[in-house]
């Protein structure tokens, strides 16, 4: 198999899409989406497209900031890489920022969800190499696509500041075989936040988030 | 009306919603340096300073801005444009 790697482009927008919602559902079948804001799969789409399309740095969805993997020709995994708080603004504050924008009034009546939320969120370490989104192919997993993208990221991801010396993944704790695929990479837990509320499991799949790093 | 006044103006929104006490408005003031100051506490702070100052900011100019001095900058410009 003939594997490449390239950066995103907008005709890569609707792979993109597929992976970044395959990502957030994370290997169960709660879309965090529809149960904050109600949204179908179309209408979370659409809300991916235009906060892609706002082309806001920094942050996971950033066109830019995606590199994809081809195999034989075809796009087989997507990775989006970037590093915390270049910008100025941390990653969270910015994808909200556009999130709330976006969805306007839905955000607003989402809030006491949102406000759970928090229980599950742990800072991401500042100036380190983010690798978020990381989405495979169903008929190419297993084949260490998503080693070879981290791998690929990890060595040419473009900086305006120094050069990261760590890199960090975030996960639930149910995407067991994202976590080995990660772990088999040099990854390692840095943290992990677990919630006692039992209503986080009607939001996300899995009440216990994890920070992995590798040292660079 | 003048930076000095804008400052402190934000420094009572941000006591106000950060909840930490007496915040010193400097330019490079950023959430990294506030405990409090998440996406949520965020959102809310950019709320207060719009209904405050009478202003509302589009989405660029806040995905543009990196710290509490872009901020005045941004409150400057759209006061002196009413």
């Amino acid at each position: 198999m003939n594997i490449t790697f390239r950066k995103a482009k907008k005709t890569d927008l609707d792979f993109i899409t597929e992976g970044i919602i395959l990502a957030e559902m994370s290997g169960s079948e709660i879309l965090p989406y529809t149960a904050l804001f109600g949204l179908d799969l179309d209408e979370t789409r659409a809300l991916i497209l235009e906060a892609l399309d706002e082309e806001i740095e920094g942050q996971e969805w950033y066109l830019p900031n995606f590199t994809i993997l081809e195999a034989d020709g075809q796009p087989a995994a997507c990775l989006s890489a970037w590093v915390e708080g270049e910008c100025g603004m941390g990653s969270g504050i910015l994808k909200a920022q556009a999130m709330a924008w976006l969805l306007g009034e839905k955000w607003t009546q989402a809030g006491s969800k949102l406000e759970m939320l928090k229980s599950m969120q742990l800072p991401r370490l500042q100036l380190a190499l983010q690798l978020e989104c990381i989405y495979t192919k169903n008929e190419f997993r297993g084949k260490g696509m998503a080693s070879k993208l981290i791998e690929y990221c990890i060595e040419h991801t473009a900086t305006t500041s120094q050069k990261p010396t760590i890199a960090e993944i975030q996960l639930l704790g149910s995407n067991e075989a994202a976590f080995r695929s990660y772990t088999k990479c040099g990854f390692l837990i840095r943290e992990q936040i677990s919630s006692e509320q039992k209503e986080i499991l009607t939001l996300l799949a899995h009440n216990t988030r994890l920070s992995l790093i590798k040292t660079l | 009306m003048e930076t000095s006044e804008i400052r402190l103006q934000l420094s009572n929104i941000f006591n106000s919603v950060f909840k930490c006490g007496n915040i010193e408005i400097t330019d490079d003031l950023t959430a990294e340096k506030i405990e409090k100051w998440d996406s949520l506490t965020h959102l809310t702070m950019i709320a207060a300073v719009e209904s405050h100052f009478g202003i509302r900011f589009k989405l660029r100019e806040l995905t543009g801005m990196k710290n509490t001095g872009d901020l005045i900058e941004l409150i400057l410009e759209k006061k002196q444009a009413v």
